[in-house]
């Protein structure tokens, strides 16, 4: 697992590629501790958004088991009316990065590359 | 002191964080606190030296649907305050031990870490996980990080290690989710076991927790912090009367550290290739629970190279320390299904290992190919591979 200061420092690149992010964090699936969090927001509680959407992905790994679905969980992409929300796994499968931008700012394929890509540089 | 508190239905479970003096404890939670954006209290501090605690309340993550409102504490370090630190470590769910890593420093983390072993082996219920966060990789002199398991090993003691920078909180984070980790395994187990209360907090704030203090004291701690502040390791005070009852937890050792190998490597040359499990493993995945966790923590640091035998059982070895191994059958689609096999291997190895020291556990992890697989781990020589 990378540490907190790598993690920040990724954030910090995908920021730079990203407009509108409003706040990201690199999420423990068991706990739903952070492991690294930045907000841009002071009214977005980082730590709650983070811990709730910990239960979401273990919910959604327990229907896909229910559904026998031999897949691997890559993304969850949740649009807001005025948000987007991309969780995407961290290698290992244990943790994930959680990643919440301003619609208006940016589109879903410009988040998804710019995750991807900077997500890779840590492995 | 893990509780259910019914008024935020929230699952209160307390971190301490403990160390020789000047080790890095403070430092530490200052660290954690800046990440997590919550404020340290400190009740009483004399030249930057803690004389209670550190304080740190954060609400953060989930467990079986409810938040987790972490209480971290930070104990004394100076040897004259050891009932003092003491009676914290007794509160604890999870302890994270911040060890000096330069050779001075090490001295001192030697008889700490045995004072806080005797403290965790006189404690009922189920066992309190402990991570040693390595502090002070930074230093030039800082000793390698096998130097440090061997000294746990010639105590024993089966514990998690990270290295950090608390100075830059590098580590730091990893650390203290590590250790609520090990927390929330000890709180399953007392659910299970029927012994976690739904109830208030006793110490609910810094406040309490410093009149709990006072209250259990006759006012000797101050007597011994005024008088014992320029003593401030154990071995600065090895022949002062003042501190008989640190002394008295100290087991000195003359250890022989000797070097070993840390980094992961897979390869089996077959077409496939079974995950292998580490630290992160859900709860109720691993047995023993907190230990068990602590073993895959070093399994996961660890080089480790698998080999497949004829009949597609798969065998490991980890730094000349660990075997892990899983039969051909060993595997399962269903998640319940592994469970089901993996309580009952918990039994028999309960039954097995009764009254004695942890030296194997068994976990199922996702295998990487969809499916599940159930291992055991053990602890080898040198010798057996």
């Amino acid at each position: 697992m990378p540490n907190e200061k790598s993690l920040l420092e990724v954030f910090g690149r995908i920021e730079d590629d990203v407009a509108g992010v409003i706040a990201t964090a690199v999420v423990d699936l068991e706990s739903g501790m952070t492991l690294a969090a930045k907000t841009n927001r002071a009214d977005f509680d980082l730590a709650v958004a983070s811990a709730y959407n910990s239960e979401l992905v273990k919910q959604k790994l327990k229907i896909m088991r229910a559904l026998n679905l031999k897949s691997s969980l890559e993304d969850m992409l949740l649009t807001l009316s005025d948000q987007f929300h991309l969780i995407k796994f961290l290698p290992g499968g244990n943790s994930f990065l959680y990643l919440a931008a301003d619609r208006s700012g940016t589109n879903l394929a410009i988040l998804r590359i710019s995750v991807a890509k900077h997500l890779a540089s840590l492995s | 002191m893990a509780v259910l508190d019914p008024r935020s239905d929230t699952v209160v479970i307390r971190v301490v964080y403990d160390g020789a003096p000047m080790a890095g404890k403070s430092t530490s939670v200052s660290a954690l606190g800046a990440g997590l954006g919550a404020d340290v209290f400190s009740p009483t501090e004399v030249g930057g030296r803690t004389l209670y605690f550190d304080w740190l309340d954060y609400t953060g993550g989930l467990f079986e649907g409810r938040r987790i409102r972490c209480q971290i504490i930070s104990v004394p370090g100076q040897a004259t305050l050891a009932p003092r630190r003491r009676r914290l470590l007794e509160s604890a769910d999870a302890i994270v031990f911040v060890a000096d890593s330069t050779p001075a420093g090490l001295n001192s983390d030697r008889g700490y870490l045995a004072g806080l072993y005797q403290v965790m082996a006189r404690l009922d219920g189920p066992p309190v996980g402990v991570v040693l966060q390595a502090n002070k990789r930074d230093h030039p002199q800082a000793v390698p990080i096998a130097t440090i398991r061997s000294l746990l090993d010639e105590m024993g003691w089966r514990i998690g290690v990270i290295e950090s920078v608390a100075t830059e909180g590098i580590g730091v984070r990893e650390t203290f989710v590590f250790a609520v980790r090990l927390a929330l395994d000890r709180v399953r187990e007392l659910m299970r076991a029927g012994h976690f209360p739904t109830a208030a907090p006793n110490v609910d704030t810094p406040q309490d927790l410093l009149n709990e203090l006072k209250r259990s004291e006759d006012g000797s701690m101050e007597y011994a912090a005024a008088s014992g502040l320029l003593h401030t390791r154990l071995s600065d005070v090895w022949q002062q009367p003042i501190a008989s009852e640190a002394l008295a937890q100290v087991v000195t050792d003359n250890l022989n550290p000797a070097p070993a190998s840390v980094s992961r490597q897979t390869d089996a040359g077959g077409d496939y290739l079974p995950a292998l499990p580490d630290e992160r493993v859900a709860s109720g995945m691993v047995w023993p629970p907190v230990d068990g966790r602590t073993v895959l923590h070093e399994i996961g640091q660890g080089k480790i190279q698998l080999t497949r035998s004829p009949e597609g059982a798969w065998t490991g070895f980890v730094n000349g320390r660990w075997q892990i191994h899983s039969r051909a059958d060993a595997v399962y689609e269903d998640l319940e299904e592994g469970r089901s096999v993996l309580i009952q291997s918990a039994r028999a190895l309960a039954a097995k290992t009764r009254g004695r020291s942890l030296e194997r556990c068994v976990v199922l992890a996702v295998d990487g190919h969809g499916k599940y697989r159930l291992w055991l781990i053990v602890r080898i020589d040198g010798t057996q591979q």
